[in-house]
């Protein structure tokens, strides 16, 4: 099992989320958050007014998936996500011991 | 439920017979439950079985005693019924208070006894919260704290010696109550204004705790303890008697009551345990087991916690009334109250505290809405509540008013809601003596309304007073949403559209659509001039507009804000959306108003001001101003010794001062410098033209540098020589000082070249624009010489949107600021500032931005005397001909100038 956290742009979530509907993998955890990547410190001049941009308002969405879905899943976040600009985010995965359903008690693959 | 017989006294066989007796009494009460019993009633079952249960066992753990120490103990010991217990309204898990009153020789024999009873208690499956002290220990404790003393009020003798109780009781009363009735008062307030924080400061949030969130069972036993404190008696059908509750309040309270305890009932039976928040799941299990229906638009579960709602307002209000009329006043604090109090208008009486009707005047207020919404004016006004008792009279009068709004009516309740500082207070007040309905009917609707999903935190009604009570706040705020607030001219409209933004809510249609009609409608009852009704309309109907483009859209792109403020239109809209977006999130609930949120709102709000007003909105742009204004002096006095600022510096330095805030920010400090040596070097009839390359934007900037005297019209005639010279303009600033000097400066792109534009070019620019602004060339010849022969292909344009021209009369003091949004093609810009100038306007500020083949232009004028435009007859002028000169524009007249 996989943890997906991917960083994308705020407004790019409801698209990420339909994408990943649409490929079958269904329930997602989404937040609120603000960082900075590789663009810290970028500024931004936006008909003479000058921005310096610091942490910026992002959205992670958490997904978790078995190993076999990872691939999918990732290829969707990232079509969906994509803008090709500066900013567009980031996709992080890691290995994931154990999920358990708290309802059930029901654990690994079939808890997600 | 069976009575078992004598305990026995094998400790394990007793111990289950105690177990079984307790779930038997909790049994029979669901069994009463389900019944179809009150909830009254099901808890008076549960108290009377409960305490019999408990004097049985301490009898039993009495008997057990040898005899004489039984007789010693059952004339030494009380065993007493306090708080919840006291009152014999038990639910099934609640708590058990009791409190052992021992006479101080018996502590040591009474202690044993006690203990082996508290452990049957427990054993058996009560939960118990108790005491054992003497009579001192329990009035010094009741002195100190306040739940103590509390509980006492409700104390009841269980079992054992009444002379021990009644001692108790009449110290009690003596000692804690009678001799400081304030103090107890006061402390029971604040011991209940900290539960009510605790538990949720709203009535109406959406997960209720039934006891301890406000309008829960604890805001009935805080009206029972004050009722005791002042009339020595905690009961309600007592209090009545006494004439210090009305016929209708104790039917209500008590209906109240009983529905509230139903409920509690009901989530301790379902959870097996003392559970008393109301979530959201157990909201659907209740609506699903009493077959409550839905309405069209309204959910059952909707229904269901609008039904409690209404109940638990009432216990909060008539609580909170009851408290403020019979809370007893000090002798300093009347006297202070009858210093600071004066009156108004020989009508109303207004003290620091509130705000009364002088007795002989109070049939005449309340005789019709005018006298009302006067009262309400005028606590407005001073910024004080109005008195607990006249708000009583207001709502016992409220339904004998006829429905009508007259103008008189209107006006008023327009200057109300001009006020702020306190108007969520005055709105909460007229909301519940319901003058708030007889004003907009639509407001009866929204009454406890629920909204049942995630977000929300509080009923409708609750959600809007709550955003009002926000955007006020935002008067203090120093940062972006202070300032905008401030700015708002017609805080009456944007106070107006919060109020009303939510009314659609609960029907089947969209609630913003509802809302725009509810909106119309409000316009119209209130007697609003047409340019608010349609803010007001917008402002409704569009409330989300803002949080979805921030949101969920680009705030980066350049379309989309073009779009956005397309239909925001104005400076003064866009702040009044501003901050009633930020309002309603803070509404919604608390922490719901993020870091995240608001850096991406006001970014948006940032972005479409430049756009709309040619000057950004950020806060700290007096100090940014004066650090630009630093450095420029530092380059100018460059060279010259530091110490003594000479003759010309000074000069300089009163030409910069009145250099306005949109130049300073958007030029250049080098190119600053440049302008003020020419400023100052300028000899009459000078027309100073200048023309720089740019490589990084492939563009050229040209800049005029003249004063008023020697030019008329020369923001159009600039335009006009550089469309004739087929110059594309990207963007335009012109600026005019208060002593006449015009700065213009375009960046134009030169499609006739290719990369850097030679210098001679340049110059024949330069120099015709000198040749046109001294007069000595018309304009028109221009384009007659320029004119290049060829097919001109009229372009579909690229977006199907109409043009437009928003003209706001309010966003800034001293000018008048013309929006428009249209097509851009060669000579628009020129066509425009021509008619601009023909309609006798001068322009002060421009700002022209193009984007793909959408363009804002953003003009601030005045008229020719330097004034703003007055009147809408000639508002309406001004649009319609630039309206009309857009519509021939696009139909005809761009074939002039294509090329």
């Amino acid at each position: 099992m996989k943890k997906i956290e991917a960083i994308v742009r705020h407004f790019k979530l409801e698209d990420v989320k339909n994408a990943l509907n649409q490929a079958g993998l269904q329930g997602m955890t989404a937040s609120e958050v603000r960082g900075f990547g590789r663009q810290r410190g970028h500024k931004e001049t936006y008909r003479g007014a000058e921005y310096t941009v610091d942490f910026l308002p992002k959205v992670k969405i958490e997904v978790v998936v078995s190993d076999e879905q990872l691939q999918t899943a990732v290829d969707t976040i990232v079509n969906a996500a994509r803008t090709g600009k500066i900013g567009d985010g980031k996709i992080f995965v890691s290995q994931l011991a154990e999920v358990i359903r708290i309802r059930t008690g029901e654990t690994g693959a079939s808890a997600i | 439920m069976s009575q078992p017989a004598h305990l026995t006294n094998d400790p394990a066989s007793r111990l289950k017979e105690c177990r079984a007796e307790v779930v038997a009494i909790r049994t029979h009460a669901q069994a009463l439950f389900v019944g179809g019993a009150t909830g009254i009633q099901v808890a008076a079952a549960i108290s009377e079985a409960t305490e019999e249960f408990v004097k049985r066992v301490f009898q039993e753990t009495v008997d057990r005693l040898p005899d004489d120490r039984r007789t010693f103990v059952a004339k030494n010991v009380a065993v007493i019924a306090v708080g919840g217990t006291g009152r014999g309204e038990l639910c099934p898990y609640s708590d058990v208070d009791l409190l052992f009153l021992v006479r101080p020789v018996a502590m040591q024999v009474a202690g044993d006894c006690v203990s082996q009873a508290v452990r049957d208690y427990w054993d058996a499956g009560l939960r118990l919260g108790h005491a054992v002290r003497d009579v001192a220990d329990t009035l010094n404790l009741a002195r100190q704290e306040i739940d103590v003393a509390t509980a006492l009020v409700e104390a009841r003798l269980l079992w054992g010696d009444r002379g021990l109780f009644d001692q108790l009781l009449t110290e009690f009363k003596r000692k804690i109550i009678r001799s400081r009735v304030a103090a107890f008062i006061d402390d029971c307030v604040a011991a209940r204004e900290k539960e009510r924080t605790e538990f949720g400061s709203a009535v109406k949030q959406l997960e209720p705790d039934v006891k301890r969130s406000p309008g829960g069972l604890r805001d009935l036993h805080l009206l029972r303890w004050v009722g005791f404190a002042r009339f020595a008696t905690a009961d309600i059908e007592s209090l009545r008697l006494k004439g210090a509750l009305s016929r209708d309040e104790a039917r209500i309270l008590l209906s109240a009551y009983d529905y509230i305890k139903h409920v509690r009932v009901d989530l301790h039976f379902a959870a097996g345990r003392c559970q008393d928040v109301l979530v959201r799941d157990e909201q659907l299990r209740i609506t699903d087991e009493r077959h409550i229906e839905g309405t069209i638009g309204q959910r059952p579960v909707e229904r269901f916690m609008q039904t409690y709602f209404r109940h638990s307002t009432a216990i909060a209000e008539l609580s909170e009334r009851f408290i403020t009329l019979h809370r007893p006043r000090s002798l300093f604090a009347s006297l202070f109250r009858s210093l600071t109090t004066h009156r108004s208008d020989g009508v109303y009486l207004v003290g620091n505290d509130g705000i009364d009707v002088v007795p002989r005047h109070r049939d005449e207020v309340l005789s019709g809405l005018e006298g009302i919404l006067k009262f309400y004016r005028t606590a407005a006004l001073y910024q004080v509540a109005p008195s607990a008792e006249f708000a009583e009279r207001i709502r016992e009068a409220a339904p004998k008013l006829d429905g009508d709004v007259s103008a008189e009516a209107a006006q008023l309740f327009r200057d109300i809601l001009n006020c702020h500082g306190n108007l969520g207070l005055i709105l909460r007040s007229m909301f519940r003596t319901g003058v708030l309905e007889i004003v907009i009917p639509p407001m009866a609707h929204v009454r406890c309304l629920l909204q049942f999903n995630q977000y929300h935190s509080y009923t409708v009604d609750e959600h809007t007073l709550r955003a009002i009570e926000a955007i006020e706040g935002f008067d203090r705020d120093p940062g972006l949403l202070g300032e905008a607030y401030r700015a708002v001219r017609k805080k009456c409209v944007l106070h107006l559209a919060l109020l009303l933004h939510d009314l659609g809510k609960g029907y089947d249609e969209d609630h913003s659509f509802v809302g725009r009609a509810i909106a119309n409608r409000t316009a119209d009852r209130l007697r609003m001039r047409d340019e608010d009704r349609e803010t007001l309309s917008f402002l409704v109907h569009r409330h989300l507009a803002m949080a979805h483009q921030a949101f969920r859209r680009d705030t980066s792109e350049y379309e989309e804000i073009l779009d956005f403020s397309r239909e925001v239109g104005s400076a003064e809209r866009l702040r009044m959306l501003f901050v009633l977006t930020a309002a309603d999130v803070m509404a919604v609930g608390p922490g719901v108003w993020t870091q995240w949120k608001s850096q991406l709102v006001f970014e948006l709000y940032d972005r479409t001001m430049i756009l709309l007003s040619g000057q950004d909105a950020a806060v700290d742009q007096a100090r940014r101003l004066d650090k630009i204004r630093r450095k420029v002096m530092q380059i100018v006095s460059e060279g010259s010794p530091p110490s003594r600022e000479t003759a010309e510096a000074a000069q300089l330095r009163n030409l910069l001062d009145k250099l306005p805030a949109h130049y300073l920010s958007t030029t250049a400090p080098e190119r600053i410098a440049f302008d003020l040596r020419a400023m100052l070097q300028y000899r009459p009839g000078q027309i100073q033209v200048e023309g720089y390359f740019d490589a990084s934007t492939q563009t050229v900037e040209y800049r005029i540098i003249t004063h008023e005297n020697d030019v008329s019209g020369c923001f159009h005639k600039a335009t006009g020589v550089l469309t004739a010279h087929r110059l594309e303009i990207a963007s335009a600033q012109i600026c005019t000082t208060p002593d006449g000097f015009v700065i213009d400066s375009f960046h134009v792109h030169d499609g006739d070249f290719a990369g850097e534009i030679p210098a001679q070019r340049i110059e024949e620019v330069a120099s015709a624009m000198k040749d046109t602004l001294s007069g000595r060339v018309h304009v028109e010849e221009l384009f007659h010489r320029h004119r290049r022969f060829g097919a001109s292909r009229k372009l579909q344009p690229l977006s199907n949107l109409p043009a437009s021209v928003v003209i706001d009369n309010n966003s800034s003091e001293r000018f008048t600021v013309i929006d428009v949004f249209s097509h851009d093609r060669p000579g628009l810009l020129y066509t425009l500032s021509r008619k601009i100038f023909e309609l006798e306007l001068s322009v002060v500020l421009a700002k022209i931005a193009t984007h793909l083949d959408q363009v804002v232009d953003v003009f601030y004028v005045t008229e020719r005397a330097g004034r703003k435009l007055d009147g809408p007859d000639r508002l309406k002028v001004v649009q319609s001909t630039l309206l009309t000169t857009l519509d021939e524009f696009e139909s005809s007249e761009w074939q002039r100038f294509a090329s």
